[in-house]
């Protein structure tokens, strides 16, 4: 039988909301119908907290808290929308759009990205940062799909799906701070890859153009990313 | 003492550039050179890129003509995947792309052109634009308007309302053509028609006003190079190159794209990163050549549409064999408009225009793809290279401007000659030069917007590099 | 046809340029009304007169050389009296409105809003004092035609 669960009840944005012990702020806001932006979080696939998109303000706390991994509690009083969030969300949008070679315009996912629909909804139209223009390669090793580290933003859902959902582990994270990348096996083509089942769920979740089907034009890449929550139930439920 | 004569920038064409007039100590002219000062480097940009991104990419070469580019690149895809497109698709493209060349000829020829012909060369500078055209022809602006947006509205209603469209894709089309628009776009039809004759009988008779301008027009013996389809006529989207010389004789014929390289080297300049392609067999400068709406007509047999065949055997008719003068480009182009129309009209009334299959999947099968196609202003030539995976190792691009090359320099000079005395810089003497660069109807790619960028700024250099004299306007 | 016509131009690889057609692209996404129809082109080009004759007002939206960075001017525009014309290309907002009124007849109410830039080089940013500007920018199209928004 299961244990029973405790109710906690807490403000976000003024509102009074409550939420099951051991579920995050970011669950409780969505389930109220209050929006926070996220990259790296995927419903369905572990949070880790990486991309800082979500960050809110809690009282009392001076550091701001990643909504997605953050458990509510009691009496909580949480901010979503401040001057210094929006701030710091734009900061970390333009971060991202300098640090790779971003170049919307001629991007299989243009239209179908989730990293461009975050700088529209967060009103960024341009970048004040200098860009870094690093040389990244594109590995199209892989029978029917590319990787290309040039509009990858390391949100790692790749490597969470396929270890936490399909269970190969094929992807993992190479190196450390800006000279991150994501891998495959052990840095080998993806194409050589021996645990690679070529299912496509790393297509699927990611949220840019960096992993996507071949032979996509421009714009023509939209991710069909919905299955992943009814997958997860499934298994759980076996 | 040699000098300099710098015109800088060439007003009304698409893109920044500069002349340069050189003249020896007797105020002769010597030489004339045309400069790009623009690199945009994109055979280098599409290095490491997976090929079948190069269609989106190299519609960005250019803001004003990208659909000849996707053209030509999704054909260079096309040969990588070896596949054969679907026939709607190719009818599809091949609509679009004469959408492309009518509204692109239609800019050039009645407002970026028809000053020079309309108002002639001498005519005063202050009233010599826009508004002299307006006032002198209010229905010819009208109706430049109108064929423009004839060519705009088809490629709306078959890529969509962006600059550079995405819907010609490495295999064929993304998207069928709907009942619908097809209705609309023949909707359209007449008055496309009315217009491209009304013009033409407006400028037939008008040719015999230029003839000084005629004779020094760039009129000189070159080769003419364009597609031509198995019998020989006019064809904007395949078939083979056919190069012809100045008496009309055919020099090479139905040369497949394939073999584009054993007929055409590029030479390289230091003063200008523009290349200086040359038919091999005449080595360089001997192996000049011209591309373009002239050189179209110059090559092909037969227009192979029966308003355009007449309208074509009337210009023909005006001089013998080929026509050599560039000033014939605008008469060329007001052909070309009337045969897109009617080419345009054929495609749509087929049946299999409205399949929808539209689209062949294949991997990559081929190391190697060359696509050929007939943009406004002449032969595009896209020629990809890619390993193993599909991404790009090389890209050669050859456009039309840059075919043109030699013969717009020689047509500088050639003009330069006849109305400079080296001396003194006459308005006329300019807008000469200017004319004949506009006839080639050059596209340097680069949408000179900015504040300010577009003033006429003339140079007499000496050569020690001082300026001796300097004439201005904006 | 529509009643508002806003026409941003510039060229998006011109940094500061880009001014006005970043302004109508976002105006053009932002906004509900059908009544609008947003045109955003790297130049003016002579059909441009044609869309301006169907319409009852128009603005024109672009950047500026010369002024306080990020200074905004509003400018009434009339056909008359013609300037001369150095170039087709450099066609300004002016020689429309006299086009459409030479060649259709119509007379739209026209204005021109520009905003200062400072740099015109290659690439695709815009200086931070004319980002800043571009707020105000798009209100005073907003107070100028009084329509609705999206969120």
């Amino acid at each position: 039988m299961a244990a029973p669960v405790k109710v906690v009840t807490l403000c976000i944005d003024g509102r009074d909301v409550s939420g099951r012990e051991g579920e995050t702020v970011l669950e409780v806001a969505r389930q109220s119908g209050i929006e926070i932006p996220t990259l790296c979080h995927m419903d369905g696939l572990e949070p880790v907290g990486a991309c800082r998109l979500c960050l809110v303000e809690v009282t009392g706390q001076a550091r701001l808290q990643p909504a997605c991994v953050t458990q509510v509690s009691e009496g909580m009083q949480v901010a979503t929308v401040t001057d210094r969030l929006r701030t710091y969300r734009r900061m970390i949008l333009e971060m991202l759009f300098s640090e790779r070679n971003h170049v919307c315009s001629v991007c299989v996912s243009n239209g179908h990205c989730e990293l461009q629909d975050l700088a529209q909804s967060e009103g960024l139209t341009h970048i004040g940062l200098r860009y870094r223009y690093p040389t990244l390669s594109v590995d199209a090793s892989h029978e029917r799909y590319v990787i290309d580290h040039n509009r990858c933003v390391l949100c790692t859902r790749c490597v969470r799906v396929c270890d936490e959902i399909e269970g190969a582990h094929t992807w993992d994270v190479m190196a450390r701070g800006i000279d991150s990348q994501v891998i495959t096996d052990l840095a080998e083509p993806w194409g050589h890859s021996d645990s690679c089942t070529s299912c496509g769920k790393c297509v699927h979740v990611c949220p840019t153009g960096a992993i996507v089907e071949k032979g996509k034009s421009v714009a023509e890449m939209a991710k069909r990313a919905k299955f992943l929550p009814y997958l997860s139930m499934m298994r759980e439920e076996w | 003492m040699p000098r300099t004569i710098t015109i800088d920038p060439v007003t009304r064409i698409e893109g920044h550039s500069k002349i340069t007039i050189h003249v020896d100590d007797h105020g002769v002219v010597t030489d004339a050179r045309f400069h790009t000062t623009q690199f945009r480097g994109f055979e280098k940009l599409c290095e490491g890129r997976p090929f079948y991104e190069m269609p989106s990419l190299m519609a960005r070469t250019c803001g004003i003509c990208p659909v000849s580019h996707l053209i030509a690149s999704s054909k260079a895809c096309d040969q990588i995947l070896a596949v054969k497109i679907p026939p709607a698709a190719e009818k599809l493209r091949r609509i679009i792309n004469l959408a492309q060349i009518i509204q692109s000829h239609a800019l050039s020829f009645f407002h970026l052109s028809s000053p020079d012909f309309l108002l002639g060369l001498d005519f005063d500078p202050a009233r010599r634009n826009l508004f002299g055209v307006l006032e002198a022809n209010p229905q010819a602006a009208r109706d430049g308007i109108a064929m423009r947006k004839f060519g705009q509205r088809i490629i709306e209603m078959l890529g969509g309302k962006r600059i550079h469209p995405a819907w010609v894709v490495p295999g064929g089309v993304n998207e069928p053509l709907t009942e619908e628009r097809r209705t609309a776009i023949l909707a359209m039809i007449p008055e496309a028609y009315e217009i491209a004759e009304r013009t033409l009988a407006w400028f037939e008779p008008m040719v015999e006003h230029h003839r000084e301008e005629i004779l020094t027009f760039a009129n000189f013996p070159t080769m003419f190079l364009a597609l031509v389809n198995d019998r020989g006529q006019l064809d904007f989207y395949d078939g083979g190159l056919r190069f012809v010389d100045a008496a009309g004789n055919i020099v090479a014929d139905h040369v497949p794209p394939a073999e584009y390289a054993e007929h055409i080297a590029e030479a390289v300049e230091p003063w200008t990163f523009m290349k200086f392609p040359y038919h091999q067999a005449f080595g360089y400068p001997q192996g000049i050549y011209r591309v373009g709406p002239l050189a179209r007509l110059n090559v092909i047999s037969a227009m192979g549409t029966p308003r355009a065949d007449d309208a074509w055997r009337r210009m023909m008719q005006d001089e013998r064999g080929p026509v050599l003068s560039s000033f014939h480009y605008h008469w060329a182009r007001l052909i070309e408009i009337l045969a897109g129309v009617e080419r345009i009209e054929r495609l749509l009334r087929d049946p299999e225009i409205l399949s929808r299959h539209v689209r062949a999947h294949a991997e990559p099968n081929r190391h190697e793809g060359i696509g050929i196609s007939e943009a406004p202003r002449g032969t595009l030539i896209h020629h990809y290279w890619v390993d193993d995976e599909g991404l790009v190792t090389r890209a050669n691009l050859i456009i039309a401007t840059g075919h043109n090359n030699l013969a717009m320099n020689r047509g500088i000079l050639q003009a330069a000659k006849h109305y400079l005395d080296g001396r003194k810089i006459t308005e006329g003497a300019l807008n000469r030069v200017e004319a004949v660069i506009r006839a080639f109807d050059p596209c340097l790619s680069c949408s000179t917007h900015a504040a300010g960028q577009m003033a006429l700024d003339v140079s007499l250099v000496g050569p020690g590099g001082e300026i001796i004299d300097r004439v201005q306007r904006d | 046809m529509p009643r508002v016509l806003v026409i941003g131009f510039g060229n998006p690889l011109r940094g500061d340029d880009a001014a006005g057609a970043l302004a109508a692209e976002e105006i053009a996404r932002t906004h509900l009304d059908l009544d609008l129809e947003v045109r955003v082109v790297h130049q003016l080009t002579p059909e441009l007169a044609w869309d301006i004759s169907q319409a009852a007002r128009v603005i024109f939206l672009d950047a500026r050389a010369g002024g306080e960075p990020g200074e905004i001017v509003c400018e009434r525009l009339r056909p008359g009296p013609r300037r001369p014309l150095a170039s087709m290309h450099s066609l300004g907002p002016v020689d429309l409105i006299a086009s459409a009124h030479l060649l259709y007849g119509a007379e739209p109410e026209a204005w021109l809003l520009t905003v200062a830039g400072e740099r015109f080089e290659h690439g695709e940013d815009l200086s931070p004092r004319v980002r800043a500007a571009m707020k105000m920018l798009i209100a005073s199209v907003d107070r100028m035609i009084g329509v609705s928004r999206a969120a």
